[in-house]
């Protein structure tokens, strides 16, 4: 009896503890609190200092986005590169998942499984990649990365299709009222191939950027519900050759902080004290609060930049036949779980009926209560969502563009709310306007 | 005594034991030289062995035209020729420049091919031809005026195009270089060499 009852307590300890240990979140405020005052060198800093902290709790990949994006919007272009190619080659070889850390996944939690990266954090990472090229006056390099950038749109469809396909098989016919009628819209960029546009121009390859201007189109064409404003006005004379000793000049601003996943809990009853606990990921937009981008050049001309692509919108468009997939593995582990302390329950019912004396079946019920609190303690506490995800790609991308005379601007970019009011401010220096560099410019405001 | 011979037996093959877990647990970086010629593929990448394949057809191409020996009967010397700049218009960074070195090296090992400076070294060269105007000893110094033009361009591309699901790619690389009499703009040699690749990446793994 004193050995059983042991075994039971050391059960329960153990099963506590296994299942609180499971939390590993990193307390990034410092850094996100330095991101939105746009003090972008400190935020940068700030996460290299909490970098042990972060790879041990988060793994190496989400690191790797954070530290590539914040090291961009600092202008540290190398370094960014050198993050985004480690989190590009990560997402690549994680898709060959570790079969035990799988199997875990249908007993415990996804969070067994190492971070695999989102479709839209694989896709943008070569987007921010071809801007780093860019500033370091690497045409080339750039467009390496926007053709990447295109192959891994043209994937995302197939890859939906299967997704969909194992999700039907996993559950066997099982649909939930969320996995109904899921279909992703998203497969063609408009920022992509608006900043393989230009670079194709600059880069003197006119047919490739001809075709990639009919790509922006029909972006906004094709998906109007990603895409719920008008192609921006700087397209139409994007190509247009500019008259003697001008050039046709371009820039691209970013905006606001892309989705970020929280989760959702939903218990099911099966019986009066037995549940099932549905804990799933939802991906919360957080919409920037930038309406207007006015850009002030220093020979006194002006221009506006309009939106180009919701960044945060094609996320969570992205993510959603995955968390379709991901509700029919939870709906069937926390099934397994709950099914299992039923089973519990009923067995100590029935070995307590059969029970010699009221002695024993009074041990067997203790007992049996015992592991039933343990089982209902691990479904309790083990069934989390796993809402690991990246914390600095943008909402929003702006274009615009303006025809100059060739020489050396310095501009002021100027972030307006729905009031017309400013928020941000940033001062470009020092921009060079010849007919041989890359007329490519960059802004970010973390509102 | 045929206790104390058990204990030590014991103790000796627990420490045989302990050496060999030890060892094994061992993962130091490990290196090892391998065949130049040797195929080795990781990532499915572009990597030397695509490079050896795509230059030894190329030059194979290249010197097995008329081109030489039409210029060299027409002119009466070797043809000279400026190695151009070989486009990188791929979805991988590749270092299109040792493309472009192979193809040196191959050519002017024939001895019927002369090479100048490419475009990228010129310039140095030039600053140095300068210098030495101003900074040598006149008995020294190089003459001005004296590059030997060149009658041919060589450049060239490497292109990709993909076909892939999750999980399995066909990757295939178009690499192209052609000859251009720079006079004319007359081309009198274009090759083209493709390389194709099946790379299949498992879902699962231990």
């Amino acid at each position: 009896m004193v050995t059983y009852l042991r075994s039971s307590i050391i059960l329960v300890l153990f099963v506590v503890s296994t299942t609180l240990s499971c939390t590993s979140t990193v307390a990034l405020t410092p850094v996100t609190h330095s991101y939105n005052r746009a003090d972008f060198t400190e935020a940068y800093e700030r996460l290299q200092d909490l970098k042990t902290e972060y790879v041990k709790k988060q793994g190496p990949l989400l690191y790797a986005l954070d530290a590539g994006l914040l090291a961009h919007y600092d202008n540290r272009w190398l370094p960014s590169n050198t993050y985004l190619d480690e989190a590009e080659r990560r997402i690549w070889e994680r898709y060959t998942e570790s079969l035990s850390g799988n199997i875990a996944s249908y007993l415990i939690n996804e969070n067994t499984r190492p971070y695999q990266g989102e479709d839209y954090e694989d896709l943008y990472t070569n987007l921010f990649k071809a801007l780093n090229y860019v500033h370091l006056g690497d045409g080339e390099g750039a467009l390496v990365e926007l053709r990447r950038f295109n192959e891994k749109q043209q994937m995302l469809k197939q890859k939906y299709d299967t997704l969909y396909k194992a999700m039907d098989k996993t559950t066997g016919g099982i649909k939930s009222n969320y996995s109904k009628g899921i279909s992703i819209q998203f497969s063609t960029s408009a920022l992509g191939n608006y900043l393989q546009m230009v670079l194709a121009r600059d880069t003197g390859d006119i047919d490739q950027a001809q075709f990639a201007q009919s790509n922006v189109q029909q972006a906004f064409k094709k998906q109007p519900s990603l895409y719920p404003f008008f192609p921006p006005r700087t397209l139409e004379d994007d190509l247009v050759p500019p008259p003697n000793n001008k050039e046709r000049v371009n820039i691209v601003a970013f905006t606001g902080l892309g989705p970020y996943k929280e989760e959702v809990v939903e218990r099911v009853w099966f019986s009066y004290d037995n549940y099932m606990k549905i804990a799933l990921p939802q991906m919360v937009l957080r919409p920037t609060r930038v309406r207007s981008i006015d850009v002030h050049l220093s020979d006194g001309s002006k221009f506006t930049l309009e939106p180009i692509e919701d960044m945060g919108a094609i996320a969570q468009e992205a993510f959603h036949l995955k968390r379709s997939y991901i509700e029919s593995k939870t709906i069937i582990r926390s099934f397994l779980k709950s099914t299992g302390t039923e089973i519990i329950d009923a067995t100590t019912a029935s070995m307590a009926r059969e029970a010699k004396d009221a002695d024993e079946a009074e041990a067997i019920h203790f007992f049996g209560s015992l592991i039933s609190f343990a089982s209902r303690i691990f479904n309790e506490a083990s069934e989390r969502a796993d809402t690991r995800g990246s914390h600095f790609f943008p909402d929003r991308a702006w274009v615009g563009g303006i025809t100059l005379p060739r020489g050396r601007y310095d501009a002021r970019v100027l972030y307006r709310d729905r009031n017309g009011k400013i928020i941000h401010e940033q001062n470009l220096k020092n921009l060079e306007v010849t007919p041989d560099n890359l007329k490519l410019w960059e802004s970010v405001c973390p509102l | 005594m045929q206790k104390k011979t058990y204990k030590t037996h014991n103790l000796v093959l627990i420490s045989v034991l302990v050496v060999l877990v030890l060892t094994g647990c061992a993962s130091g970086v490990k290196v090892s030289r391998i065949a130049s010629d040797a195929q080795y593929d990781i990532s499915g990448s572009w990597n030397d062995t695509d490079i050896n394949l795509v230059t030894t057809a190329l030059i194979e191409s290249s010197l097995s035209s008329q081109w030489i020996t039409q210029f060299r009967v027409r002119q009466g010397h070797n043809p000279v020729v400026i190695v151009g700049s070989i486009l990188n218009k791929s979805s991988e960074h590749i270092d299109t420049s040792i493309l472009a070195k192979k193809f040196e090296i191959a050519l002017i090992n024939t001895n019927q091919v002369d090479l100048v400076a490419d475009i990228g070294f010129r310039d140095e060269l030039r600053q140095e031809r300068e210098g030495q105007q101003y900074f040598a000893s006149e008995a020294t110094a190089v003459a001005l005026g004296k590059e030997i033009g060149a009658d041919y361009l060589l450049q060239g591309a490497v292109r990709t195009v993909v076909d892939q699901v999750s999980g399995k790619a066909v990757r295939t690389y178009y690499v192209s270089a052609e000859l251009i009499d720079i006079e004319t703009s007359r081309k009198v040699w274009v090759g083209e060499e493709s390389v194709r690749k099946l790379i299949k990446q498992p879902k699962y793994s231990w």
